[in-house]
């Protein structure tokens, strides 16, 4: 039976610990949060621009 | 042809772990992953060699063999155009590891980091070389892999996915190494923080490229190599609890969980790597060396190349577990050298007759004697070697060096770069020269010691030259080294004060401070030369200064033992395993100790730790042997000695006890008589050995003897002799038949393949003294007692009773000279029967009117 982790952008030990998948999927969670950040900044400069 | 093994084999290498601080964590429920893996197989401490340098040591446990055979001197080499430096490389290896050896018997192998394995071989499998995690851009780069860093080149840039660079580390995932960190900004930014955090991704990033190979490919061989608790402990063990009083307590605050963090952050990798394999796979998880946790930690770091190994002990961590290997138990006797040889045997391969390190056959259930063939070097066959020098990126190799630089293992680059690549060449015969001696071979290490000592004057080199000197028996050339070394030492001291009246820093370079090295080495050398009173007050006066040297209290116990002072003896050795409980020698001595004051019970127990820590030592087994037949415990008596015969079939003092005991204490004559066959065969002939308290009339016994007809045939010479028989034996073999006198104190210096009959020549106290008076030149007043001669005479009376009483079945006739003289005919045919041999009793009567 598979575990469900919820894994965030700091990521933690256990997830390095995991090794080569540990680190893949913490890293998708920081490519995903990198993305939302960029796109709300870029939301927030078309607010600034309005 | 490929030839598929029956089981896998998993090696994880963890530099520098140590069962002192593993076992509290485990007793914490902290290393629960280690822990399973001890209850699944076998566990024990693994000797490191000497230098405990990794690169040294980890091709030790690759190959079998030392640095002279396997050719990795140390942490760097020179370029081939001979103008620089570079981290060590496979290439310079001389010897097949065992993934070559296993390559050409048709195993896949998969190696991760192993040092030093750049640029990585072409083996069957895959190797990832140990500059693969070394971060040389910054985060965002182009990161680039040098050459040779991934074989095959084509998984290069699947590889390069794993790797994790330092500023990739998270806060949380940094906290518990350094707690602080989230409120205190400043310490994100601090040097410590940021080596931290370094080794942190460098160990993540070798986890992840081994976890995705034992994923993604088929292997049968894995050998994976993490190098961060080494690094954790050299950044931080200085601030492990508890606190010491030089360190500042903030800096003890902030770093005092970075070893425990990254004990246990290795703990769940290593739960994480035992959960991708089968029960079928063979697991071993060792370290090169230990790491001083304790009170042993070194106040000082010496400030020269390869310095911080001074925080090494000589003592790493050997777990093993799979099929065939025995459940839950404790072994001894491990060293790195036999990690090869034990693969090799497990993998039903023969093994080198060249290996230095032997088969741990302890580890195994129903172990069966290894096939042996003479050198794997000669087998030919696709070994996965490279074939000529190939070339790297020689910026990636220098970001390595820099970090060895930053960890102080070498010196930062000087200007003159051929002065520095010279500098190191000598360096790494240094320690190629240590090596040899720790390995036995101490003339080819002290032609290399001479050479460079004369070249360089490094202080360093002469000592390890007097010490090799030492261990040679080269007495007169150890005390000119020592002469030498005093003046270069008195000259460095000088200089230096001249140059500096700064303050000490606590972890800067005491060397020249105190030659306290000195004054260590003069006294082991008049212990070496039986001069115990001369060696004691300078070794004495070396502790006061050193109160946690092991070697110190061993050797000051050692001279105890010498002057058979044995109750001194007993508090050295109990300082000693104050300093370290597991020392075999400490146990040992303290056990000889106890056996010595007749306290059989405490010398068993200690022997039987002395075992516990090493099993293979026949003088431990031989003591235990003597120490149960004291508490006539006859049948484990017997154990004893057989295995003690087992291990050195040539003991004739144990064929003795045997004889002995099978004789007159359990009946069994038959059995008595195989030892007396093999004493028959092996002893060299029978000695008349007179001795008594000094001053007492052994010349006149030994004239009146010679005058009823025995061969005395001795010489002023050999009475000089007796007093050395330590070192120089060979003049007993011409006394066999005849009689010689040896004093008290050189009883327990008489070889084992001679039988002797003693005749102890007993005289009161009234007796001696007139002549002891005499030789000391005083006139004793009437009506006083002269305490101390007679405390001497005492001593050396103790002496031959203890000799004596540790003798089996020893012939000893006890002769009063007085008694002699006042019934001539009646003594001398008791000597008569003891020596079986007839007197001419005329001769000697007549020479005694002469008196």
């Amino acid at each position: 039976m598979e575990k469900e982790y919820n894994i965030t952008a700091q990521g933690s030990l256990g997830l390095l610990a995991l090794g080569h998948v540990g680190l893949r999927k913490w890293r998708e969670v920081v490519e995903k949060e990198k993305i939302k950040i960029s796109n709300s900044s870029k939301g927030n400069d078309k607010k600034t621009k309005k | 042809m490929t030839k598929k093994p029956k089981n896998k084999i998993l090696v994880i290498g963890w530099d520098a772990a140590d069962w002192k601080i593993i076992m509290p964590l485990i007793e914490q429920g902290k290393m629960p992953a280690i822990e399973s893996l001890m209850k699944r197989g076998v566990h024990g401490r693994l000797q490191t060699l000497d230098p405990p340098l990794s690169p040294m040591l980890w091709t030790s446990i690759a190959t079998g063999v030392r640095a002279d055979k396997h050719g990795i001197g140390g942490f760097v080499e020179p370029t081939p155009n001979g103008e620089g430096l570079r981290p060590v490389t496979t290439t310079s290896r001389k010897v097949k590891a065992i993934w070559n050896i296993l390559n050409q018997e048709g195993w896949k192998s998969n190696v991760v980091a192993w040092w030093p394995s750049n640029p990585a071989e072409p083996i069957n499998g895959v190797m990832v070389s140990n500059l693969y995690q070394v971060a040389t851009k910054a985060l965002g780069e182009d990161w680039e892999m040098p050459n040779g860093t991934v074989h095959p080149a084509s998984l290069s840039e699947t590889m390069k996915e794993f790797r994790v660079h330092p500023h990739e580390i998270s806060l949380a995932m940094a906290h518990p190494f350094v707690p602080n960190i989230i409120d205190n900004i400043e310490l994100r930014k601090a040097n410590k923080t940021l080596s931290v955090l370094k080794t942190l991704s460098n160990a993540a990033t070798v986890h992840a490229a081994s976890t995705y190979l034992m994923d993604e490919t088929e292997w049968d061989f894995m050998a994976v190599y993490h190098d961060a608790i080494d690094h954790f402990c050299h950044i931080a063990m200085r601030y492990f609890p508890p606190r010491r009083p030089e360190i500042p307590v903030e800096d003890f605050e902030n770093y005092k969980d970075v070893v425990e963090a990254g004990y246990r952050f290795h703990d769940m990798m290593l739960d994480r790597t035992l959960s991708m394999i089968d029960e079928n796979t063979t697991v071993i998880l060792l370290s090169d060396h230990g790491f001083h946790s304790d009170h042993q930690r070194p106040l000082y770091i010496p400030q020269e190349p390869s310095g911080p190994a001074v925080e090494h002990s000589p003592y790493g961590i050997f777990v093993m577990a799979g099929p065939g290997v025995k459940k839950g138990e404790q072994i001894s006797g491990a060293s790195i050298i036999d990690i090869t040889p034990t693969i090799l045997y497990h993998a039903g391969l023969p093994v080198g007759k060249d290996m230095e390190g032997k088969v741990l056959y302890q580890c195994f259930e129903t172990p069966e004697m290894a096939k042996m063939i003479d050198s794997w070097e000669d087998v030919p066959g696709e070994t996965g070697q490279h074939d000529t020098l190939m070339r790297e990126d020689p910026w990636a190799a220098q970001e390595a060096l820099q970090q060895l630089v930053e960890l102080g293992y070498i010196e930062a680059m000087e200007d003159d770069k051929l002065l520095q690549v010279e500098k190191s060449k000598r360096e790494n015969e240094y320690y190629i020269a240590r090596n040899m001696i720790n390995g036995g071979r101490l003339k080819p290490a002290i032609e290399i010691l001479e050479r460079i000592f004369e070249e360089s004057n490094i202080l360093r080199y002469g000592q390890r030259l007097a010490f090799a000197y030492l261990s040679k028996k080269m007495y007169m050339k150890c005390q000119e080294v020592i002469e030498k070394l005093k003046t270069i030492d008195l000259e460095e001291r000088n200089k230096r004060k001249q140059e500096t009246e700064s303050s000490l820093d606590p972890f800067g370079n005491n060397e020249f401070e105190e030659p306290m090295y000195l004054e260590y080495l003069e006294g082991l050398l008049n212990l070496a030369m039986n001069r115990p009173r001369k060696a004691l007050p300078l070794l004495e006066n070396v502790q006061k200064k050193n109160p946690n040297n092991l070697q110190l209290a061993t050797s000051i116990a050692q001279i105890h033992t010498l002057r058979k002072n044995f109750k001194a003896a007993e508090k050295q050795y109990i300082t000693a395993l104050a300093i370290d409980d597991r020392s075999t020698a400490a146990h040992y001595g303290l056990g000889l100790s106890f056996l010595r004051q007749s306290k059989f019970n405490e010398a068993v127990d200690e022997f039987l730790l002395a075992l516990e820590q090493e099993f293979f030592q026949p003088n431990i087994h031989y003591h235990l042997g003597e120490a149960l037949v004291k508490l006539d415990l006859f049948e484990d008596a017997v154990s004893a000695f057989q295995v003690c015969i087992r291990l050195t079939p040539g003991m004739t003092k144990a064929h003795r006890w045997l004889a002995e005991i099978y004789k007159n204490k359990l009946n069994k004559p038959e059995l008595a008589e195989q030892n007396l066959a093999f004493l028959k065969t092996n002893i060299k002939g029978e000695i008349i050995v007179c001795t008594g308290v000094d001053n007492c009339e052994y010349e006149h016994l030994l004239q009146l003897l010679n005058a009823g007809g025995l061969k005395t045939d001795y010489e002023q010479d050999e009475f000089n002799e007796a007093a050395k028989i330590l070192f120089t034996n060979d003049w007993l073999e011409k006394n066999i038949g005849k009689v010689i006198y040896i004093p008290s104190r050189n009883l327990s210096d008489l070889p084992a393949n001679y039988n002797y009959k003693v005749i102890y020549l007993d005289q009161t106290l009234d007796e001696i003294l007139p002549g002891r008076t005499a030789k000391l030149k005083k006139s004793i007043p009437e009506k006083s007692i002269p305490v101390k001669v007679f405390q001497t005479i005492e001593k050396e009376k103790y002496i031959i009773d203890l000799w004596i009483e540790s003798q089996p079945n020893q012939q000893v006739l006890i002769l009063n000279w007085n008694e002699l003289l006042d019934s001539l005919d009646e003594q001398i045919s008791i000597v008569s029967e003891f020596l079986n041999c007839n007197f001419d009793v005329n001769k000697m009567k007549n020479y005694l009117s002469n008196l």
